[in-house]
This record gives C-alpha cells, sequence and structure tokens, in this order.
C-alpha cells in the first residue's frame, strides 16, 4: 500500500474493522445488542465523515498494489452504500429481540465488502469485494429464524459460487492472455492485440467476466435466485442486497466496462461488441423483471423483481454510455452522472420500501403480502406517506428525486440514438407507475385489512421521514446530487 | 416581481395552498374542509379575473416568469400565459369552480381525500396551461394524474377500474411524450435547453422534424383528447366517477389534451405538425364521427354524453390541425365550447342521475314538468353540443368548417360529425326532459339545489356569450403568428440545406 495514500482506505478500514470486532463479540455479549448497533452506528457515520473529508478524491492514488483507486466515484458510491447501512442498522434497533447477536458485526462486515468494490480497479479486487461483500449478507439471513431465511441463505450461496465462479474463470482467462487484470492496463494490451477474432479464449473471458457480474447484479437471466435471496432476507440484508450490493456492483460494472473494455473488445465480423450484448442483456432485463413483478403477490419478491428491473434500465444506460464514449467527453461524464444519481436514488428508495414492509407483521407471521397494505394510510399515515413516496419515486414521477434520475437515463439512450430502446423502457417504466399507483391507492382508499399491524417506532419514522425528506428534496432541487455526480463520473474517467 | 407576474405565479399555486389547508383539517370537520374546497377554487377564478384585467394582450407570452431550476441541464420554472393560455386557464378555473360548488357540498361520502385531490387537480392542470419548459410541462402533466386517480377512484360503480383505465393510457402516453422531449432537445442541438420559446426557435431552422418525433409527442395529447382508438377510458370513466370528476374530466382534461397539440407539437413542430398535419385531421375527424355514431346508439345518459364530448373534442382536433388560420381559430373555440358544455351536461346529468338513482335514458323523463328551469338551462348546452347558431359550439364548427381541406370526403365526415352527436343529444335530452313526471320514483328529498341551479345557469351563460360575442374567446395575437414564422424559418432552411 502507498503510504501517502492510505486515506483513501479509511471507510473500508474503519467499517471493516469495527464490523470484525462486532461479529467476533456479538455471541459472547448478546444482552449488549443496543451497545454494538451504537457503536456500528458510530463507525458507519464516522467512515462518512471519512468520505466526507476525503472528496473528491484522489484518483492519482493507487492501494493494494494498484487495485483500489480512492477516485471521487469511489468515495460517491461509498456514501450512499454507507447510507444504507445505516439506515439498515437504524432497522435492526426497531427489531428489537428479533435482531440475532453478532448481527450487526456482519451488516458492517457487508458494508465494508461493498465499500471495497467501489474501490476496486482490478478484476481481482472486484471479485474479492462481491464475494467480502456477499458472505456476511449470506451469515445474515442464515441466523434469522425460521426456514425463509435458511433457503434465502442456501440460495445466496448458490448464486454467490456461480457468479464468483464465471467470474473468476473469466479473469483467469483473460489474465492468460492479455498479461494483466489492471482496468487500467487492459484497453492497451487489448488494443495492441489487435482484432480479436483469432483469440476466442480472450472473447470467451470478457464475456464470463460480464456473465459473472451479471449473476451478482441479478440481470435476466440470471435473475432466478434474487427473489427468493431478497425474500428469505431479513430486513436490513434485504435492504443492503437491493440498496447496497446491487448499487456498489452496477457502480463497478460501469468501470469494468467503460475503463477496461474501451470500445474495441468484441467487434469485428460475426462478434458483438459489449455494448451490444449490454444493451440487449438490460432490455430484456426490464421488460422480464417488471413482467415478473406485475404477477407476484409477496411484497418482498415484489420488491426484488422491481429491483432487477432498475438493474436492466442501469445496464442499457452503461450500454449507451460506452456508445457516447467515442463522441464526446462532456456527453459521457453527464450520463455517467446521471447513471451514478440514479443509483443514489435507487439505494434510498429501496430503503424506504424494506423498512415498510419490515414493519408490516402479519398475526400468522408470514411474510406481507400485496393485500396487506390496504388502507395503511389510515392506521400510520406517515409510514403510508413515505411508502407512497418511494413507489412513485422508482417509478420516476415528477417531484420525487427519480424523475430526474430517470430522466438523465433516458436522455442517455437517446444521445446515443437508441430511441427504441428508450421507447421500450419507458414504458416499461410506465407500467411501474401504474402499478405503483394501484399500491399507493389501496393504502388511501381500501379499508385496513384484518390481521395486519403495523409496528412502528422512532427508529422507523427516523428511517421513512429521513428517506422521504431527501427523496422530496431532491425531486425539487436535483442541482446539487447531479453536480456531485458528475464531478464523481469525472473522477473516474480521468477528467 | 411585477403584479401579473405574482398573479401568475398564484394561480396554481392557491389551489395548492387550499389543499394543504384542506388536508391539515380533522378528517371530522367535513363542512370546513368544503368550505376550502370551494373558496380556493373561488379565489384562483379570483385571481384568474385580476390577471386578465390588469396584463395587456401582444404577440408572444403577455405575462411571463423564469428562475432557473437546473440551470446545468437547461431546466428552469418557465411560467408564461399568451392569448390561448389565458382562455384555457380561464376555462380551468371557471370549470374548477362550477364543480367544486356545484358538487362538493351534495357529494355522498364525500372524504378529506376527496377536496383536496379536486384542488391539486385544478392546480395541476392551471400549472400545465402556464408551463413554457418542457420539463415543468411534463412535471403537471404527470403529477396532474395523481388526483384524478383518486377522484375517479371513489366512483359510485367502477370508479377504481375506470381511474386505473385513466392512469394506465395517460401513464403510457407520457412515457412516450417524456422521450419525445428528449429526442426534440437533442435534435435542437447546442446547449441542452428544455424552454419552449428557445427550443422552437432551434427546431425551426431545422430542414424537417421526423414524423415519428411528432407521433411520440402528441400521441399524449391524443390520449387526453380521447381520440380514436385511443378513446376507450373516456366512457367507462366519466360514466362510473363522481360528478366533480367527470366535470373536470370533461371540462378540463379533454380541452387540455388540444391545448397540448397546439401548445407543444404546434410550437415545436410547426402548425403543419412536422408534416403529418393531415393524418391528424383525418384522425380527428373519424373521432368526430366515430363519436357521434356511437352516442346515437347508447342507453345511458352519461355515456351518451361522453361520446357527444369526443366528437366535439375530435372536432376540435381536426381543426387544430388545418392548415388554415380560420380552421385552427375554430378548433381552439371549439375546445372552450367543449369544456364549458362537457361541464354543463356532466352537471345536469349528474343531478339528474343520482336524483332519479339510475343512469339508463328509458329511466329518466319528465323534467320539463317538474323542473323546468334547471331542464331549460340545460338546453344551452346541448344546443351548443347540436352546433346550433347563437352558442359556442356553432362558432368553432363553423369556421372550422370554413377551413376544411380534404375535399368533399372532408366536408362530408364533418357534416356527419356535427349530424350525429346532435341528434343523439337533442334526442336524450328530449327524452329526459319530455314526458311524464312520476314523482314516486324520483328522491324525496330537494333537487336540484338552489346552488346547482345557479351553476349551471352560469355555464349556459357563458355557452351563449361566446357564442354572441366569438371576441371574447379570441386567443388574440401570439400563437398563430409565432407558428407561421416558425413554419416559414424552416422552409426557408429546408432550401438551404444540400
Amino acid at each position: 500500500m502507498n503510504p501517502a495514500g492510505w486515506q483513501g482506505a479509511l471507510p473500508v478500514l474503519l467499517v471493516g474493522l469495527a464490523g470484525l470486532s462486532l461479529a467476533a463479540m456479538g455471541p459472547l455479549l448478546p444482552h449488549l445488542r443496543r451497545v454494538a448497533l451504537c457503536l456500528g452506528l458510530a463507525a458507519l457515520l464516522g467512515a462518512l465523515a471519512a468520505v466526507a473529508v476525503l472528496w473528491p478524491g484522489a484518483p492519482e492514488t493507487l492501494l493494494g498494489g494498484g487495485g483500489l483507486r480512492p477516485d471521487g466515484y469511489a468515495l460517491f458510491v461509498q456514501a450512499a452504500v454507507l447510507l444504507c447501512a445505516v439506515f439498515a442498522l437504524l432497522f435492526g434497533w426497531h427489531a428489537g429481540e428479533d435482531w440475532a447477536p453478532g448481527s450487526t458485526g456482519l451488516v458492517l462486515l457487508a458494508t465494508s465488502g461493498v465499500c471495497l468494490l467501489a474501490l476496486a480497479v482490478d478484476l481481482v479486487a472486484i471479485l474479492t469485494g462481491l464475494v467480502a461483500a456477499m458472505l456476511p449478507l449470506l451469515g445474515l439471513s442464515a441466523a434469522s429464524p425460521g426456514l425463509h431465511g435458511r433457503e434465502a441463505a442456501l440460495k445466496s450461496l448458490l448464486a454467490t459460487t456461480l457468479g464468483a465462479g464465471l467470474l473468476g474463470l473469466g479473469v483467469a482467462l483473460v489474465a492468460s492472455q492479455t498479461g494483466t487484470t489492471l482496468l487500467s492496463a487492459l484497453p492497451g494490451e487489448l488494443e495492441h492485440l489487435g482484432w480479436l477474432g483469432d483469440r476466442p479464449l480472450l472473447v470467451a473471458g470478457l464475456a464470463l467476466c460480464l456473465a459473472g457480474l451479471c449473476v451478482f447484479m441479478a440481470a435476466v437471466p440470471f435473475h432466478m435466485l434474487f427473489p427468493d435471496a431478497v425474500e428469505g432476507a431479513p430486513t436490513p440484508a434485504a435492504m443492503l442486497l437491493t440498496g447496497g450490493l446491487l448499487v456498489a456492483g452496477l457502480a463497478a460494472t460501469g468501470r469494468v466496462v467503460l475503463c477496461g473494455f474501451g470500445d474495441a473488445v468484441l467487434s469485428g465480423p460475426g462478434y458483438l461488441a459489449w455494448t451490444e450484448v449490454l444493451h440487449g442483456l438490460g432490455v430484456v432485463t426490464i421488460l422480464a423483471a417488471n413482467a415478473l413483478a406485475l404477477v407476484q403477490r409477496r411484497l418482498k419478491r415484489l420488491l426484488a423483481c422491481l429491483a432487477s428491473g432498475q438493474v436492466g434500465l442501469a445496464l442499457v444506460t452503461l450500454a449507451a454510455a460506452g456508445v457516447l464514449q467515442s463522441r464526446s467527453p462532456e456527453e459521457l461524464d453527464r450520463a455517467l452522472g446521471g447513471l451514478l444519481a440514479f443509483l443514489a436514488v435507487h439505494s434510498l428508495t429501496w430503503v424506504c420500501l424494506f423498512v415498510a414492509v419490515g414493519s408490516a407483521v402479519t398475526e400468522a407471521g408470514s411474510d406481507p403480502k400485496l393485500g396487506h397494505l390496504d388502507g395503511l394510510a389510515q392506521r400510520s399515515p406517515w409510514l403510508a406517506a413515505a411508502v407512497g413516496l418511494s413507489l412513485l419515486c422508482m417509478s420516476g414521477l415528477p417531484l420525487t428525486a427519480g424523475f430526474f434520475a430517470r430522466m438523465y437515463l433516458l436522455e442517455t439512450m437517446v444521445a446515443a440514438g437508441w430511441t427504441a430502446s428508450a421507447v421500450a423502457v419507458a414504458l416499461s417504466v410506465g407500467l411501474v407507475l401504474v402499478m405503483s399507483l394501484g399500491l399507493v391507492g389501496a393504502m388511501v382508499l381500501r379499508p385496513p385489512r384484518e390481521g395486519v399491524t403495523v409496528r412502528s417506532s422512532l427508529a422507523v419514522s427516523l428511517v421513512a421521514g429521513l428517506a422521504s425528506l431527501v427523496i422530496l428534496g431532491l425531486g425539487l432541487l436535483p442541482g446539487g446530487l447531479m453536480d456531485l455526480a458528475v464531478r464523481a463520473a469525472g473522477s473516474m474517467l480521468g477528467r | 416581481m411585477t403584479t401579473p407576474q405574482a398573479l401568475l405565479l398564484s394561480l396554481p399555486c392557491v389551489p395548492v395552498a387550499g389543499a394543504l389547508v384542506a388536508g391539515l383539517l380533522p378528517a371530522r370537520r367535513g363542512r370546513a374542509i368544503r368550505a376550502v374546497g370551494w373558496t380556493a377554487s373561488l379565489a384562483a377564478l379570483a385571481v384568474w379575473v385580476w390577471l386578465r384585467a390588469v396584463v395587456e394582450a401582444g404577440p408572444g407570452p403577455w405575462v411571463s416568469l423564469q428562475a432557473p431550476w437546473v440551470p446545468a441541464f437547461g431546466i428552469s420554472v418557465h411560467l408564461a400565459l399568451d392569448g390561448t393560455g389565458v382562455l384555457m386557464s380561464g376555462l380551468v378555473a371557471a370549470v374548477a369552480v362550477a364543480a367544486a360548488v356545484a358538487t362538493l357540498p351534495f357529494e355522498p361520502g364525500l372524504s378529506r381525500v376527496h377536496v383536496v385531490s379536486l384542488l391539486l387537480a385544478e392546480a395541476g392542470m392551471l400549472g400545465l396551461v402556464a408551463a413554457w419548459d418542457l420539463i415543468l410541462f411534463v412535471t403537471f402533466w404527470e403529477v396532474t394524474l395523481i388526483p384524478f386517480y383518486f377522484l375517479m377512484g371513489r366512483g359510485p360503480r367502477a370508479g377504481a377500474a375506470a381511474a386505473t383505465r385513466f392512469v394506465v393510457t395517460s401513464v403510457t402516453s407520457s412515457v412516450l411524450m417524456w422521450v419525445g422531449l428528449l429526442w426534440a432537445v437533442r435534435l435542437a442541438g447546442g446547449t441542452p435547453t428544455f424552454d419552449l420559446i428557445e427550443l422552437s426557435a432551434r427546431l425551426a431552422i431545422q430542414p424537417e422534424v421526423p414524423g415519428s418525433l411528432v407521433l411520440l409527442l402528441s400521441v399524449a395529447c391524443l390520449v387526453r383528447m380521447a381520440a380514436l382508438p385511443l378513446h376507450t377510458w373516456l366512457t367507462v370513466a366519466v360514466a362510473d366517477v363522481p360528478t366533480a370528476a367527470a366535470m373536470l374530466l370533461a371540462g378540463g382534461v379533454l380541452p387540455l389534451g388540444g391545448f397540448g397539440l397546439v401548445h407543444v407539437v404546434g410550437r415545436l413542430c410547426g402548425p403543419d405538425l412536422g408534416g403529418v398535419g393531415d393524418w391528424f385531421m383525418w384522425l380527428g375527424l373519424a373521432t368526430a364521427t366515430g363519436g357521434g355514431l356511437a352516442a346515437l346508439v347508447q342507453r345511458d345518459l352519461k355515456r351518451l354524453l361522453a361520446f357527444v364530448c369526443l366528437a366535439q373534442v375530435g372536432l376540435a382536433s381536426a381543426g387544430l390541425a388545418m392548415p388554415s388560420e380560420a380552421a385552427r381559430a375554430g378548433g381552439l373555440h371549439l375546445l372552450v365550447a367543449a369544456g364549458l358544455g362537457g361541464a354543463a351536461l356532466f352537471l345536469f346529468a349528474g343531478v339528474v342521475c343520482q336524483a332519479r338513482g339510475s343512469q339508463r335514458l328509458v329511466d329518466l323523463a319528465g323534467l320539463w314538468a317538474s323542473h323546468p328551469f334547471f331542464a331549460g338551462m340545460a338546453f344551452a348546452a346541448v344546443a351548443s353540443a347540436a352546433a346550433v347558431p347563437g352558442t359556442a359550439g356553432f362558432v368553432g364548427a363553423a369556421q372550422v368548417l370554413q377551413g376544411t381541406g380534404g375535399g368533399w370526403l372532408g366536408v362530408a365526415m364533418l357534416a356527419l360529425a356535427l349530424l350525429c352527436p346532435g341528434v343523439a343529444v337533442v334526442w336524450a335530452y328530449r327524452r329526459v326532459v319530455g314526458g311524464s313526471y312520476q314523482g314516486d320514483v324520483w328522491s324525496a328529498e330537494r333537487w336540484p339545489r338552489k346552488r346547482q341551479a345557479v351553476v349551471l345557469a352560469v355555464l349556459a351563460l357563458a355557452i351563449l356569450a361566446t357564442g354572441l360575442f366569438p371576441a371574447l374567446v379570441s386567443p388574440g395575437t401570439g400563437q398563430g403568428s409565432t407558428a407561421v414564422a416558425s413554419a416559414d424559418t424552416r422552409g426557408q432552411a429546408g432550401e438551404g440545406t444540400p
């Protein structure tokens, strides 16, 4: 590690060390649950403060043998993920005795893994970050009571194994053909090799890398295990899966394709450019995931499907950004900035939604279903307002943060000349809006359902209230977030 | 900030403030909530009257207010009203007052959500008319859906289904408009801007506007206008929703669809709508004819009126798409006539059907014998829908007829489009007011209330006044000249481009 630049890893170190200590001590001191939560929150807030101090980052500094770079891009993603983790721990406070000993430590460990992923500029570091983030989440699911949790842990393990296997194989093939796994060195090597049609192993390696990342991102056709993993996971783990891992994973995918693949990979007669592959994958993911969401009756599964749909949207935007890469640096900055803003808003939205779902408790103890939201406005008006706002934000309704985030993504697609895809995506977004409005209507217009109680607490109100305020605030004044996001994007692209 | 600018800003803000007050009142204070509802609507109308009095007519916007919103992306809060905008905002404010005053005190099972939604819907529509930044326009266009969903969802029969259908079609179309706007910004080139004036000027020097862009931009307006084959939401919606919602739909949403066509598509793509104006004219004529023919076979009063409104708005859209200035002015006139007439007809139908407990025409008869004043006032709206001389509908239809293109087929379709709804609505009116009155099958409560009769009378007077003095609804200078100028410039640019 470069001794002059070690501060860049401060957030990861702080959260990771605190997580290790709390995970080790948690089972020994079960009665100190609240103390552990306080310590965990302090570590996260400290890491957030470190991110703020380090902003706008040091793009020229490389850590961990050149595999980690604490640039503005990494710091932006880390801030979003750390906020998500703060909300997850606050919800852990609300969960009371259901919060297993050691869970705080696992949340912190998963967060440090996700933060590591944000820093990674090397394929091996990305693989390490993904696995380091997934394993504690898997532990959280396994530690939760009931069969659902263990089933979720098993499916998460399967997904991790599959994703890590594909990505690992891809990295090995790329390394064997180019002699490097550093994203910054990869374009030069690829350019040096010329047309890749003669090097099927390299092409296969790059394709396997994309496939491995897509498994972690729950993109179609690798989405099958994701709804089960989210449904069985305890609420804080579900928050980190959707609002943390997906966000950092998509950011890492952005680094891989824009910094590593460049604009010369997989092109040529008989081969597809990576932009085309990602474009197709994204459109199929959006359409399939949103169509699957239409037929879901259980809330957590519905949210998981919608999250997959959002991933598709981000993938199409990444592909469009790849097209813009060779045209105009300003447009690329703007496109990537828009994507970062979208990911930050996405993280906040999922936090708010999972808080609401986690607060709705059925007397039978089963997972909440769609009908359980009926009449929520009468039982808990503020929670209903927060859920409604989050749902509408997710669908990109104006006056919420989602509107501008979605607008930037569509703008990127139009700028890339993919108007037909933009129309398909917009229609799919419209479908989500209709679905969201149906849920909001049920919360406001229908009478409350028997057998369902809403466990509200100060922590839940705090999380829902804060998230709602930010969603509304960013909807009215999005300029600040966009400025930060564009600067972060420029930092990643070396500007 | 000058007085007209302050009034312009107040126009959408007053109903929002009313909605906030109503929303914060305890749900049990029904009387106070209703009072806030109609007071805020009246206040918005008063603001409009004041604005109309102080603002000076001229080319371009009569009053304008602009402040940066997201400067880096060329997005600003640009509110303005030109002649057409002043006209449409007045229509919306008037219809909202009619809906609030005539229905709020008498709506059964009324809740706080209903009043708040009514006021927010009014605010959204007023904001839509005043928006001259496209992002602001889309914001109001989409946000208006939410209050309408709640207004319609509380309907007596299948309100939720109607609301869902309305939302599905509206959302589908508005996301397409969203993509279209982004495309237009891209096509315009230069520093990104969403300002309507700036964008129109940039697009005017483009050699041509792609037809698919025009389609993306206009499909949302066509859905709101319920043009064929996107009309299916209207008949379900107005038949199954509370009276206030039906009045706002017929008197606000339908005309504003046409306004969107003029305000956004007309400005961005020129008066010939990017060269596909003829297609829109035929679509409008087909909608008018189809609506009129469908009205003839209805047996439900509200559905029949929905098709009559559809026919009138279809005719208006045909006029707006025609190249002649007279036809476009007629189209605008017809939009106002459709708004005022639709609100009056649905107020009449709402009161009558609620008193009878049925919407079927066979159940309704004898109103002339029992309630001559109320039935008489409704005749003005019926006459306007049938384009009887001296009413608003006649003036608009005559102007459209004057500018009709498309040869004998166009004239024949126009005649059919005028004749069918006219026959249908007059037949239905005769059915409802004629015959003998059987008091035992009607509500024992006093109906219509005085306030409802007065509102209907005021609407009838407005319909007659706009028919007898067409200058009252003349949009003035600005709209037509701007559009023609943009078309001329495009032509020159096209000639100069190799």
